[in-house]
């Protein structure tokens, strides 16, 4: 155990971009050379985080000058069960999968207390692609178990944004495909708008984040489990270069968000679902309702898209759309590559309470045998 | 006697299990039976079925059952493998352990049958819906929307809501036989997590005035398993979870148990 904790850990210094090891080294004796900025009389607001799908308290619209908003999270190494028969050795920001929402305004500015517990086995960072500079901050918190950092940027750009580990080389795509992304929504201070530069709020906001799992299997058939992160690794790197995953979720497991747990809302209200993916292309559906406005991309400061059917995210991004529900019923919300939705597990569902609406749909004839034919 | 006769006779002999030389019998025990005795349930057909042209859910009808035997535990692993090796039924995904014979579909599950009949000179077959609804008493589920008046919307809403509860907090992890307790019938793990097929086909149908169902043709490349809440299944499906149907909730497993005629 020690001695592939030790390999691996060396593995994560040796491998990493050459870039990104000498930043890690020189961290401890970096001496500034510009002044650090003074941000002592900006207000300070701390935010629980909270599990996707979702969302800790925030306003829409910023309630005056920018702040600095602080977070913390805590990395939690864990076995994770992704599917009845199926269990990943995850690694999650703050334990969950994806890792939990941040929500902030342009101009705020962002402040995480990153933590790698001492019971962990391996190096972590963070990555904010909202960030500017330094791997997005991934070459300022690469955090040893027992470790933590704090990193604080400016959040300029206003847009949903993917965040997640790169700890260097190989172990990049590999925390990422164990679960390490997440998101945060940088709102533009006076809120959304639409098409037209109207100001529109949502009533809800659920925060899917779509993963892909590469789970081996032994010879029989079935999902291996393995002792710790470390032992999942050989396996998980092979199947992993073959592109093809064991699973495609939201919210970290097949069924996360259905029956039980399916996501609620109302007939007229309108629901903003943020959707990440850190490493794969998707492409979200709602069956039987749209997008009213969409921003594909993700970014506020790009007129959105209005009625689309099915919106693209590229991995590596997080994107968003608002939809008024207009009928009651069970809404299915899937990556419409089909075979990813019902097969592999990329399904939520939403129960939309309210009053039917004879003039959008009406069963004019129920299913009935035809006479002579 | 001509040839032209004797093979005729002796195919037949093949099929009942007649004339022929016996065959050796199962190389497994025989398995424990529950005694069903005559007696009624709520019966409703499962389908689609309209009333005035809207879809609706026919009232349940008092209906009597006939005496059965059925198999006290769902059919094994183990029993299932002595049928794939006289090369009778199909192989299927996961073998070993002492567990129910999952991921079986409708025609699997009807090759054993046949099988095990053969092999034992008896008559031996899945029950009907109504004979599996017997068994299972108060066991057996239905997640069907009670109103006949709801609008599309409520009709989802509760079908949906009826399925959650159902399924309330199990677990897919298969057990080994008996692993869910017997019923009040002395039968064995009905509606845990494992689905079983029946005879029964998907139905289509009309309910007239008063509530009664006049049925239509039955659509039996749908078959329906008995579970927690009755599902209809393609009968050559094997597996009905992973990420499930658009909407509703999918069996966990799919298995079956006999029923031995008399």
């Amino acid at each position: 155990m020690l001695t592939r904790r030790a390999a691996l850990m060396g593995a994560a210094g040796i491998a990493a971009l050459p870039v990104l090891a000498k930043a890690a080294k020189a961290e401890e004796a970096f001496t500034p050379i510009a002044a650090p900025a003074d941000l002592s009389k900006l207000k300070r607001i701390r935010r629980e985080l909270v599990a996707p799908p979702y969302v800790h308290e925030h306003e829409q619209v910023a309630p005056g000058e920018p702040r600095i908003v602080e977070f913390e999270m805590k990395i939690v190494e864990k076995e994770i069960q992704v599917a009845d028969d199926a269990w990943l050795q995850g690694m999650t920001f703050d334990g969950s999968i994806p890792g939990p929402m941040m929500v902030v305004h342009e101009g705020d500015y962002v402040e995480l207390t990153l933590i790698n517990p001492s019971d962990n086995m391996l190096q972590h960072n963070i990555d904010f692609h909202a960030a500017t500079g330094a791997l997005g901050g991934g070459a300022l918190t690469l955090v040893n178990p027992g470790e933590k950092t704090i990193l604080r940027f400016k959040a300029t750009r206003p847009g949903t944004f993917v965040y997640h580990c790169a700890p260097g080389g190989p172990m990049i795509p590999w925390h990422v495909v164990a679960g390490m992304v997440g998101t945060i929504m940088i709102l533009p201070r006076d809120g959304l708008k639409d098409h037209e530069g109207r100001q529109v709020a949502y009533d809800r906001v659920y925060y899917i984040g779509e993963n892909e799992f590469y789970i081996p299997k032994d010879a029989e058939g079935n999902y291996k489990r393995y002792a710790d992160v470390g032992e999942s690794y050989p396996d998980t790197l092979e199947l992993m270069n073959g592109l093809v995953p064991s699973h495609v979720v939201f919210n970290g497991a097949v069924g996360a968000l259905t029956g039980d747990h399916a996501l609620k809302a109302a007939v007229g209200e309108k629901v903003l679902f943020v959707h990440s993916q850190g490493n794969r292309d998707s492409r979200p559906h709602l069956i039987g309702g749209h997008g009213d406005l969409v921003w594909e991309s993700g970014k506020f400061n790009n007129l959105p898209e209005r009625d689309l059917e099915t919106w693209f995210i590229r991995g590596g991004s997080a994107g968003a759309a608002l939809y008024e529900f207009l009928q009651p019923g069970v809404y299915a919300y899937v990556n419409h590559n089909l075979i990813e939705a019902v097969n592999l597990g990329a399904t939520a569902h939403v129960v939309v309470e309210g009053d039917w609406d004879n003039d959008l749909m009406e069963q004019v004839l129920a299913p009935t045998e035809m006479a002579g034919i | 006697m001509k040839l032209s006769l004797l093979l005729p006779a002796m195919m037949l002999a093949g099929t009942f299990g007649w004339l022929a030389v016996p065959e050796p019998p199962p190389p497994f025990d025989p398995p424990e039976l529950v005694r069903i005795d005559p007696g009624p349930i709520e019966w409703r057909p499962f389908g689609n079925f309209s009333w005035q042209g809207k879809a609706s859910t026919p009232e349940a009808t008092r209906v009597g059952v006939p005496g059965f035997e059925i198999m006290k535990f769902q059919v094994t692993r183990a029993q299932y493998a002595a049928c794939v090796a006289d090369g009778a039924c199909a192989e299927v995904p996961g073998i070993g352990g002492d567990l129910p014979r999952t991921q079986v579909n409708w025609q699997d599950a009807s090759a054993f049958a046949r099988w095990y009949s053969r092999r034992t000179g008896e008559t031996w077959r899945l029950p009907t819906e109504a004979e599996w609804q017997r068994a299972a008493a108060e066991r057996h589920g239905d997640a069907a929307p009670e109103a006949t008046d709801l609008d599309p919307g409520e009709r989802m809403l509760a079908n949906y809501r009826n399925g959650s509860l159902l399924r309330g907090q199990s677990s897919p992890r298969l057990r080994p036989p008996g692993g869910f307790g017997v019923n009040s019938r002395g039968v064995a793990d009905m509606a845990g997590n494992v689905w079983e097929w029946t005879q029964g086909c998907m139905q289509n149908g009309t309910i007239r005035a008063g509530g009664s169902v006049e049925l239509t043709a039955p659509y039996c490349t749908v078959r329906i398993a008995g579970g927690l809440h009755r599902a209809a299944i393609i009968d050559f499906v094997r597996d009905p979870r992973v990420g499930g149907c658009a909407v509703g909730l999918p069996p966990d497993h799919l298995g079956f148990r006999l029923v031995r005629e008399p």
